[in-house]
């Protein structure tokens, strides 16, 4: 069977799938058939929704999130406390903050952590509006939750440098044990961090 | 049917690492025999137990299990010695990457004990009070020197009617003239050579001092390098020259230090 057999709108789709994160052209060509033979609704409604994703979107002017009012309802709502920023690599991140249902502040998004080997660089990530967002606000606390790697430790070394000339109460989350793993599989940088950071009770 | 997988003990250091699939990790390892790729499956979890012992520049022991044609699997990992320093610590960190990225460039497969050896003492005293410009200088020269670069600064490498100057060079602070650094040739200049190869690609002024320095860093092992006083005004120097040199060689600039530029 020819390249031929397959006509061009679908080889276009199984194209377009495959350039996906973690979708191979095997699995690019499962979604295009079952999209053609299920019902044809289902192709409709992720066309709709496609296309809202990408015309009804955008960043947030104040903290980057993505929203579909600028400002985000984070930005917006006058209940939450704008004199604390918490600043996340990714809108992801923020949810899951946001799950936690304990944070009554405002985010800052970056969209990324430094990573020169990689090509990324402060100016590839949103810190010039951050820290311009600090100048200009009545920003009382910077709450750093970039992720506790290598990476994230590294872009909050950087922000802790440029935001401390600004003047700003700088914190970062604690750090130390998962809820629900064995002490015997913790590695010593986690327990180190566990112990200088314990708690009274 | 399962392909076949045998399982591999192997000490390494993390040189990099970049984010594959879902929540799993690509590794890259030096090994005293190898730079390799291992893939760290479902490290991004905070679950995982291995995530912890495969931070950057942390030497680990890692349980390698070993799938022809594909990729090597970390199944258990030890850290043995972590560098939490290089984490903390803005500028020590940059330093590090930059270490860490020049071996990247530089090797490839197939490495020796001796750079092994050479990025672990690096990141050990990079962890502790050294100096972190100047061991980054020590350590440039002494890679060069592993991947085959090594630059020759004892004598002039330039050339006169067609052959070889190798003039001895024996910099002195009293020198008037100003000596050459030559990436093409690989090596340093003296007056007459700097004077006649200004005009092409990879030529320019050294002084005195900066090239009394490359000789020493190049030569005496750390600790005897590090006892000189180094001048703020060499210092600078000589990270832009290297910049250049290092540069040249490897067709691009490295990044690691460009975030220190602005």
């Amino acid at each position: 069977m020819g390249k031929a057999a397959v006509p061009p709108s679908v080889t276009n789709l199984i194209q377009t799938f495959s350039e996906l994160p973690g979708v191979g052209p095997k699995t690019a060509s499962r979604l295009a058939f079952y999209l053609l033979r299920g019902k044809s609704d289902l192709a409709l409604r992720l066309a709709t929704a496609l296309q809202d994703l990408v015309e009804r979107t955008r960043f947030c002017s104040i903290c980057y999130n993505v929203t579909e009012a600028d400002p985000c309802p984070i930005c917006a709502d006058p209940a939450r406390d704008h004199a604390s920023v918490c600043v996340v690599e990714e809108p992801l991140d923020m949810l899951a903050l946001e799950r936690t249902d304990q944070y009554a502040g405002v985010y800052h998004v970056l969209h990324g952590a430094l990573s020169p080997l990689e090509g990324i660089f402060a100016e590839d990530l949103r810190i010039a509006e951050l820290e311009t967002r600090i100048r200009q606000g009545d920003v009382s606390e910077v709450i750093l939750a970039t992720n506790p790697t290598s990476e994230g430790d590294y872009t909050a070394a950087y922000l802790v440098q440029r935001i401390k000339t600004i003047g700003t109460r700088v914190t970062r989350l604690g750090r130390g044990l998962p809820m629900g793993g064995d002490l015997e599989y913790a590695d010593a940088v986690t327990l180190t961090r566990a112990l200088e950071s314990r708690q009274e009770l | 049917m399962a392909r076949p997988s045998r399982l591999q003990r192997e000490v390494g250091i993390v040189l990099a690492r970049r984010d594959h699939g879902e929540a799993d990790r690509v590794i890259v390892l030096l090994t005293p025999e190898q730079r390799i790729d291992v893939l760290a499956k479902g490290v991004r979890k905070t679950r995982s137990r291995k995530a912890g012992h495969l931070e950057l520049f942390s030497k680990t022991e890692v349980l390698l299990s070993r799938v022809k044609q594909s990729w090597d699997i970390v199944s258990q990992a030890e850290a043995v010695t972590v560098r939490a320093q290089l984490q903390d610590d803005f500028s020590r960190a940059t330093y590090a990457r930059y270490v860490a990225e020049l071996v990247i460039r530089f090797f490839e497969g197939e490495t020796s004990r001796q750079l092994y050896d050479l990025v672990d003492a690096t990141f050990e005293r990079l962890e502790t009070a050294a100096p972190a410009a100047l061991l980054t200088r020590w350590f440039e020269q002494q890679l060069l020197a592993l991947a085959g670069f090594r630059p020759e600064w004892g004598m002039c490498v330039g050339e006169r009617d067609a052959e070889l100057c190798r003039e001895p060079l024996r910099p002195r602070p009293t020198d008037r003239r100003a000596y050459g650094i030559d990436a093409e040739r690989g090596g340093a200049l003296c007056s007459d050579c700097l004077a006649r190869h200004r005009n092409e690609r990879g030529v320019r002024a050294l002084s005195p001092s900066a090239l009394s320095w490359l000789q020493a860093l190049q030569q005496r092992d750390y600790a005897e390098a590090a006892s000189f006083d180094l001048p703020p005004a060499t210092a600078r120097e000589l990270a832009q020259v290297m910049d250049r040199y290092i540069a040249h060689h490897l067709e691009r600039r490295p990044s690691a230090l460009r975030i220190l530029d602005g």
